[in-house]
């Protein structure tokens, strides 16, 4: 008792498949008695329609042919239970973005359809009713990267009362926005706006704080992650140092400052700025004399709370997580390979808008005040250039990196007041000012602050007499352009942050083609993942502003707080099932299994492979590996999937 | 001994003959072959067939291709410009079955296009690795600071001549500093010159010629080395013109990169032609690299 249901979803199916030729040819199909064609199944009136030819005809397995069941399978799945049906007794059969939505002639695309729905009918014809099982929820989020979006996230679903680790790979949390000097478009300052928030990090009940760490290793699935987590070795006992700072003056060992953009020095033993949280000093052995040539134990001679030990290892702690949030944030394009008329890298004063925010702000290497790394003279004419591995086909990247039109506004400004008698010059492809006052703020930039706006791309620089020629054009003018500048910021573009990519891996979710972290649907799904009970925030997701990645980081500890709040959470039926009569004992599945849900089990006389429903994904992949093939998916069994293959080969 | 076909175009047996003359010594010494093509035409570079219709830029160079074709597997084209046109019009027959047919009926018979077309930093880098050309300078060069200056058509269009980096060329330095001399950053390495706007607009020549120079010596750059003639004519043989018209005193040696190598193996500067150049004040310090 098979019932077709063909969606025309308005147009948007309606428009290249002929619904009615569809619903014909399924009425002549082996099973199905009854079939309808529906303007919009997922409305109310259509899932009405549906329930009553269910119960007026006695159905007791349905086809919904429409959009991609990542759309509305369970929409259809609650619908057909109403109805007093198993929800499992339901195909859904993708005719739109597989079908309508790509092929043009209505002959042919209906014919597919017709097709496609003839597989969806005699695959239900072998569907089983399956029911749900439950697993129970593990009341602890895990945070990663704890710039504002993991700091926000961490802090929401804290004050919810759930407990919160948090990791950060760098000594320090406070991210990217802990190096900015003012925000656009208020000019607020913003380490007073993210200090506190880091010290409630670091006082809260429900957050505990692990610096120097990483995510190693994955294992489980939603409510009941089991996740590795190395803690690099610092050579400073955390508990035992006061941020003294005395260790860092007394360290004869230069390292680079990784904090301030390399645009000052700092020590192979370091706490990266004073408002650090933790405040406690790390040390970096590949810049350590002690670790380079044997000889050196300043810092433990001088540090007065005898909290610096040498032999300090890597330690591991496994623990248990019911979600994830993601938040490693960004990292800037390195331009100098990509962009070499620019002197990759050559000239000392053509610098990256992030160290030239370090420049600007009064915590930075010069207190404030600007001053070109070259000789530490006050610039006076300084060129912005803005789309530096953004929007730039010839590099690759044609993405838009969000945020530089916003920020070289706000430099400029910052630049006039610290410098009144400098000019800014901005080359600029648009500005792209979209948010909230934004375009008013970058509108004062030129009106009240001078900066001169160039529409044009930059070809060169080269030096000439201390300074750097920019030769750029003027496309509004339609002529070249020279600036003799005396310091070259690029608005370089945003990536995803160092090791991303490898933490995407180990979390198993997708990343697009930029390697930032995919949402699990552009509209609908923004901070889920494609992989159940881990959640996005901020620029780990895809290049976003301070307010975008806050609002962000809310909603993903709303996710969480909401999954972590159920005692138990229900899943999916679909999982492997063995036949124990017919297994060998091979255990080719367990090995294959990345979830570890297979066991030896004691039965049938010997040992033979058990599936723990509990942990199963119902990825399929000991289906493949078993060599007698005993082992089948719930709702994918092999009769199924070979029915579906002869109906399309018909 | 490796043998090429060699078509000189018409620069190299005239205005550029040191170009040729340094060219086939180097050559020559590495055991080198060189072949000229027979009844070679011009390469389709010059003005004039880019201003009747344009197809002439690409038949011109296809009938030499087609002549080459029947030559060495690879035809060499050390001025830039030949090079350029050459690959041109094999990048045009390759994408264009038409054009192949109405080059063909042109020339009586199916168009020979594949012939590999190289320029003369990559025969030479293919035939001489830098460690051997290290044993075999006479002349060090070490203290010298060359310019590397490759223009604009031996790099571009990238997607038509496919050779070394388009914004930042590499591909000379290898063998300069295999002569022990220095190649420092020097950003000009593929700003125009100015081109045969000689012809209608002399100022724009001087005026990006100008640049090329004072970049030059602001990188404290003793010498360029180019390999084409026109780029040569622009930033040597107008130096002249650019002192008159700026009133500054330019007077930096620019060379051929087969010449420099020449010198470095020991030849004299009159026997690679150098002492024909205008830029004469080479000699003083040349030759006390010896």
């Amino acid at each position: 008792m098979i019932g077709v249901f063909v969606c025309q979803c308005g147009t948007n199916i309606a428009a290249t498949v002929s619904t009615d030729r569809v619903v014909q040819a399924a009425k002549s199909m082996l099973g199905v008695v009854h079939a309808e064609s529906i303007q919009y199944t997922c409305s109310d009136p259509g899932q009405r329609a549906i329930i009553d030819a269910i119960q007026q005809k006695g159905l007791t397995r349905v086809v919904m042919a429409g959009c991609s069941p990542r759309m509305h399978e369970i929409t259809f799945r609650r619908a057909i239970g109403r109805a007093g049906m198993n929800p499992f007794m339901l195909e859904m059969v993708n005719i739109r973005e597989q079908c309508s939505w790509i092929h043009s002639g209505i002959d042919e695309t209906t014919e597919k359809a017709i097709d496609l729905v003839r597989k969806g009918v005699a695959r239900v014809r072998r569907q089983k009713p399956l029911q749900p099982g439950s697993s129970p929820v593990a009341r602890r989020a895990l945070v990663i990267g704890a710039g504002v979006a993991g700091i926000q996230a961490a802090l929401d679903i804290a004050d919810a009362g759930i407990p919160v680790t948090l990791v950060e790979k760098s000594p320090t949390i406070g991210g990217n926005m802990a190096r900015l000097d003012k925000t656009f478009p208020t000019l607020d300052c913003s380490s007073c706006i993210l200090t506190p928030r880091m010290v409630e990090v670091k006082q809260h009940e429900n957050i505990k704080l692990m610096v120097n760490s990483e995510v190693e290793k994955v294992r489980g699935y939603i409510g009941n992650f089991e996740i590795d987590i190395r803690k690099k070795a610092s050579c400073v006992i955390e508990e035992k140092c006061t941020g003294c700072l005395i260790c860092q003056e007394k360290c004869p060992s230069k390292a680079p400052d990784d904090f301030n953009a390399c645009a000052g020095e700092s020590k192979a033993i370091s706490i990266p700025f004073p408002q650090a949280v933790p405040l406690v000093a790390s040390l970096r052995k590949e810049y350590c004399r002690l670790f380079i040539s044997g000889k050196c134990s300043v810092c433990q001679k001088v540090c007065p709370a005898d909290a610096i030990d040498y032999g300090q290892e890597d330690t591991v702690v496994t623990e248990k997580f019911g979600a994830v949030v993601v938040a490693t944030g960004f990292g800037l394009y390195d331009w100098k390979q990509s962009y070499p008329t620019y002197g990759m890298g050559m000239y000392p004063d053509v610098i990256n808008a992030l160290k030239y925010e370090r420049l600007l702000s009064a915590s930075g290497p010069t207190g404030g005040h600007i001053e070109r790394p070259s000789d530490g003279k006050e610039p006076r004419d300084i060129v912005f250039i803005s789309c530096i591995g953004s929007r730039d086909e010839s590099v690759g990247r044609p993405q838009c990196c969000s945020i530089g039109c916003m920020y070289m506004a706000k430099q400029a400004i910052l630049t006039k007041e610290h410098i009144p008698d400098s000019q800014s010059y901005i080359f600029y492809i648009d500005v792209r000012a979209a948010g909230k006052g934004y375009d008013e703020f970058a509108r004062r930039a030129q009106t009240d602050f001078g900066a001169i706006y160039i529409r044009g791309r930059v070809g060169k620089i080269y030096p000439r007499g201390g300074k750097l020629v920019v030769m750029g054009t003027d496309t509004l003018a339609g002529d070249q352009v020279e600036i003799e500048a005396d310091l070259v910021v690029l608005a370089t573009g945003l990536t995803p942050a160092e090791g991303a990519g490898g933490l995407a891996r180990r979390l198993n979710i997708s990343t697009d083609g930029q390697g930032f972290m995919a949402e699990g649907h552009p509209k609908l799904k923004p901070v889920e993942t494609n992989t159940g009970g881990v959640f996005l925030a901020g620029a780990c997701q895809g290049p976003k502003d301070i307010p975008a990645s806050v609002a962000q980081a809310g909603a993903a500890a709303a996710k969480v707080i909401g999954l972590l709040s159920r005692e138990e959470i229900e899943t999916s039926p679909m999982v492997a099932e063995v036949n124990q009569l017919k297994c060998t004992g091979c255990f080719k599945c367990r090995d294959v299994c990345p979830y570890g849900a297979i066991e030896n089990q004691d039965a049938m006389g010997g040992q033979v492979a058990h599936v723990i429903a509990s942990l199963c994904q119902g990825c399929g992949l000991c289906n493949v590996a078993c060599p007698p093939g005993v082992i089948s998916l719930k709702g994918y069994t092999d009769n199924q999937l070979i029915a579906e293959v002869v109906e399309v080969l018909r | 001994m490796t043998a090429y076909s060699y078509f000189p175009g018409c620069s190299l047996t005239s205005s550029a003959a040191e170009y040729d003359v340094s060219f086939r010594l180097v050559a020559n010494a590495f055991g080198i072959g060189l072949d000229e093509l027979t009844d070679w035409n011009c390469c389709g570079a010059s003005p004039a067939p880019h201003h009747w219709g344009g197809e002439l830029g690409i038949l011109l160079p296809a009938r030499n291709l087609h002549i080459a074709g029947a030559g060495h597997p690879s035809v060499v084209a050390p001025c830039a410009g030949c090079y350029n046109r050459l690959k041109y019009a094999q990048f045009e027959l390759e994408r264009n079955p038409e054009l192949r047919e109405r080059t063909g009926a042109a020339l009586g018979e199916a168009v020979r296009y594949q012939t590999e077309v190289l320029n003369v930093i990559q025969l030479l880098n293919r035939e001489i690795a830098p460690g051997d050309l290290s044993e075999r300078v006479q002349r060090r060069l070490s203290g010298l600071s060359l310019g590397t200056y490759y223009g604009c058509v031996l790099v571009r269009p990238p997607e038509v001549v496919r050779y070394d980096d388009p914004n930042n060329p590499v591909k000379m330095e290898p063998l300069l500093n295999a002569t022990g001399a220095a190649t420092p950053h020097f950003p000009f390495k593929t700003e125009c010159c100015g081109s045969y706007m000689g012809l209608a607009k002399k100022e724009m020549v001087l005026q990006a010629s100008k640049r090329i120079i004072e970049v030059a010596l602001e990188c404290g750059i003793d010498a360029l080395v180019t390999v084409c003639p026109l780029c040569h004519q622009n930033l040597e043989l107008r130096q002249g013109q650019i002192n008159a018209a700026y009133g500054t005193d330019y007077h930096l040696p620019v060379l051929y990169f087969t010449q420099v190598i020449g010198l470095a193996l020991g030849h004299l500067p009159a026997e690679l032609g150098i002492d024909q150049h205008a830029t004469t004040d080479f000699g003083r310090w040349m030759l006390d690299a010896g």
